[in-house]
C-alpha cells in the first residue's frame, strides 16, 4: 500500500518537472506587432483590338454579318466588355461580357462601319476602355 | 513486553534492515534529483549556443520590431481582385545574437494609400506568413513573403496601383 503511494507521488513529480521543462523552453518565444507591405496592380487598357474578317450567312430576306474582334490579354484581368455600335461614340453601345481574348459579334447591318471598343476588369475593377476600331460590315 | 523503540532512533537508522527497508524511497529520491540535474544541464548547454548564459538571456530577451517598406520596393506579386499578392517585411532583431523568425500572422485591417481612387474597402487579408528565416544579432531581415496576402473581388475599383499597409504580429525564438 505504502509503495503504491510512494509510487504515484514519483509520478507526479516526474510529470510536473517534464511539465516545467516545456514552459521553460517556450518562453523563449517573444512576439510584436508591426506592419508589412503589399502592394496592388493595376487594370490596364486592351491592346490590338481587332475586327478580323466579316463573314455573311443569308437565310430567306435575311443577312446576318459575323464580326470576330480579338485583343491582347491585360494582367490581372478576369473579363473582358466588349462594346459594340453603328456609331463612333458607342452611344447606346452593344455589351457583351467574355473571359477570354476573343469573341465574335452579329448584325444584320450591312455596309455600314460596325465600332468597336473594349474594357478589361476584374471584380470592380475596371480599365480605361481601348481605342475604338472600325471596319465596314462587308461580306467577304 | 518490550518498551517499544523509537521509529527513528538512531541504533535503528543504524541497521541494515532499516536501510533495506527504505531502498524504494530512496530510489525514487534518486530519480528526482537526477531529473531536477538533467534539466539544469539540458538547460545550460541549449543557453550556451548563443553564447550566454540562462539568467541573463532570460532578462535580456527583447521582443523585434518592424520598419515599414515603401510600396516602390514591391515591383511584383502584385494584388488583383480574385488573386494573392507578395507581402513585404523588415524585421529588426534588437538582441545580442541571433533569432529565428517563427511566424507572421495578421493583426487588424490593412489600410490603403496612393491608390487611383477611394480605397475604403481594400479587400485584402493577410492568409500566412511563417518564415524561419534567421536574423542576425543586432540586425535586420527584410523578407518577401510569397502569396501572403489575397485579395477579394469586393476591392473597389480606386484601389488599383494602392500600397497597402497590414497590421501584423511577429513572433521570434531563439535559435
Amino acid at each position: 500500500m505504502r509503495r503504491r503511494a510512494l509510487a504515484a507521488v514519483a509520478a507526479v513529480v516526474v510529470t510536473l518537472l517534464l511539465a516545467g521543462g516545456g514552459v521553460a523552453a517556450a518562453a523563449w518565444r517573444t512576439t510584436n506587432t508591426g506592419t508589412g507591405t503589399a502592394r496592388a496592380g493595376q487594370i490596364g487598357t486592351p491592346a490590338n483590338v481587332t475586327i478580323g474578317a466579316i463573314t455573311c450567312t443569308t437565310s430567306g430576306l435575311t443577312t446576318t454579318a459575323t464580326v470576330p474582334v480579338s485583343w491582347s490579354s491585360v494582367t490581372g484581368a478576369t473579363q473582358y466588355t466588349v462594346e459594340s455600335g453603328r456609331v463612333l461614340n458607342l452611344v447606346q453601345a452593344e455589351k457583351k461580357t467574355v473571359t477570354g481574348t476573343s469573341t465574335t459579334l452579329t448584325t444584320s447591318t450591312l455596309l455600314l462601319n460596325i465600332h468597336v471598343r473594349v474594357t478589361a476588369s476584374a471584380g470592380n475593377w475596371k480599365g480605361t476602355p481601348s481605342s475604338t476600331v472600325s471596319k465596314p460590315v462587308t461580306c467577304s | 513486553m518490550s518498551p517499544r523503540r523509537a521509529r527513528w532512533s538512531s541504533d535503528r537508522r543504524l541497521s541494515w534492515r532499516w536501510w533495506v527497508r527504505r531502498l524504494p524511497a530512496v530510489g525514487v529520491i534518486g530519480v528526482v534529483v537526477a531529473l531536477l540535474l538533467g534539466a539544469g544541464l539540458a538547460s545550460a548547454a541549449w543557453l550556451s549556443s548563443g553564447g550566454g548564459t540562462a539568467t541573463s538571456r532570460a532578462g535580456q530577451a527583447l521582443p523585434p520590431t518592424t520598419t515599414t517598406v515603401a510600396g516602390s520596393a514591391i515591383t511584383s506579386g502584385l494584388l488583383y481582385p480574385g488573386s494573392s499578392g507578395d507581402v513585404k517585411i523588415t524585421v529588426n532583431n534588437p538582441n545580442t545574437y541571433p533569432v529565428t523568425l517563427t511566424s507572421v500572422t495578421a493583426n487588424g485591417s490593412p489600410t490603403a494609400t496612393g491608390g487611383t481612387g477611394s480605397c475604403s474597402t481594400t479587400g485584402v487579408t493577410l492568409t500566412s506568413g511563417s518564415s524561419g528565416t534567421t536574423i542576425p544579432a543586432n540586425g535586420s531581415a527584410t523578407l518577401t513573403l510569397n502569396n501572403a496576402a489575397s485579395m477579394s473581388s469586393a476591392s473597389d475599383t480606386g484601389c488599383q496601383n494602392a500600397t497597402f499597409t497590414i497590421p501584423v504580429t511577429v513572433a521570434i525564438t531563439s535559435p
